[in-house]
């Protein structure tokens, strides 16, 4: 592990794609953290149902 | 520090704030992670601009503190821009999702009762904006481009998709009401027509 003040410039690795391995595996974390309810419920868009909402969303054609 | 750059990242911050909890409580209830990941990379080009003032290291490029304060607070803003997109893409999509379901249930002269400006004014800036919100998604990754002016107007059509969704959601009792009158009204027609049609029938009988 580097030093606290040699990692001030260094970006954070990246998140990469959101799944549902992705959801599991914060869901199974929640008993040792302490952050956003709603994350640690899972209630967090997978990219595949982000672009699924997005789809359903332009197919809407309003009245 | 530049106080205007750092107005102004507050000032989209929290309107940013605003739009993902307005959106969180729309939809599923789910949240979208792309606009946490760029609110953290917006504080991490804050923490550096701190880390330099502080003297816990020193600016990179042999730039002075105040020149690398500006263009750390220049990308903050750009991430931040970056969140206001996320959030506002999501809470579009969620908002013409709520307006379909509360408007599809309803004829038409049923809306035009409720919202009269619905057909003429509101629904084509509802598609106007959405087209807007799309360009906003296209500009996205050349975000550094982007003025000052162009983040005031994007926010503008956030708050116009907002007051729209509002006025549909307040003439939502109208439109019961209404509906309940066409109900009635249909009722009232169909009890008339079978009495007149009892009637004919009646008096074709004592004819013949």
């Amino acid at each position: 592990m580097k030093k606290w003040n040699e990692v001030v410039f260094a970006d954070f690795p990246s998140i990469g794609k959101i799944t549902q391995k992705t959801i599991d595996a914060i869901k199974g974390s929640r008993l040792r953290f302490r952050g956003s309810v709603r994350m640690y419920q899972g209630m967090i868009l997978t990219d595949k149902a982000y672009a699924k909402e997005h789809r359903n969303a332009e197919k809407l054609i309003l009245p | 520090m530049n106080n205007i750059l750092l107005r102004r990242l507050v000032v989209l911050h929290n309107k940013t704030k605003s739009i993902s909890i307005a959106a969180e409580e729309l939809g599923d209830q789910s949240t979208d992670f792309q606009t946490v990941k760029e609110h953290r990379d917006a504080y991490e080009h804050i923490m550096r601009i701190y880390a330099a003032e502080l003297d816990i290291v020193q600016p990179p490029d042999g730039l002075t503190k105040d020149q690398y304060s500006d263009k750390s607070l220049d990308k903050a803003l750009g991430h931040e821009f970056r969140a206001f997109y996320d959030a506002s893409d999501l809470y579009s999509i969620r908002v013409k999702a709520e307006i379909y379901n509360i408007l599809n249930p309803f004829t038409v002269d049923c809306i035009r009762t409720a919202i009269p400006n619905y057909f003429s004014e509101i629904k084509p800036k509802f598609y106007e904006i959405i087209k807007l919100i799309g360009k906003m998604r296209e500009n996205k990754d050349i975000i550094n481009d982007i003025t000052s002016t162009e983040i005031d107007k994007y926010i503008g059509f956030i708050e116009e998709l907002e007051n729209i969704f509002q006025t549909i959601k307040r003439a939502l009792p109208s439109m019961k009401e209404f509906r309940g009158k066409e109900i009635w009204d249909k009722v009232i027609w169909v009890i008339a027509g079978g009495v007149l049609i009892g009637l004919i029938i009646l008096l074709i009988e004592k004819l013949t």
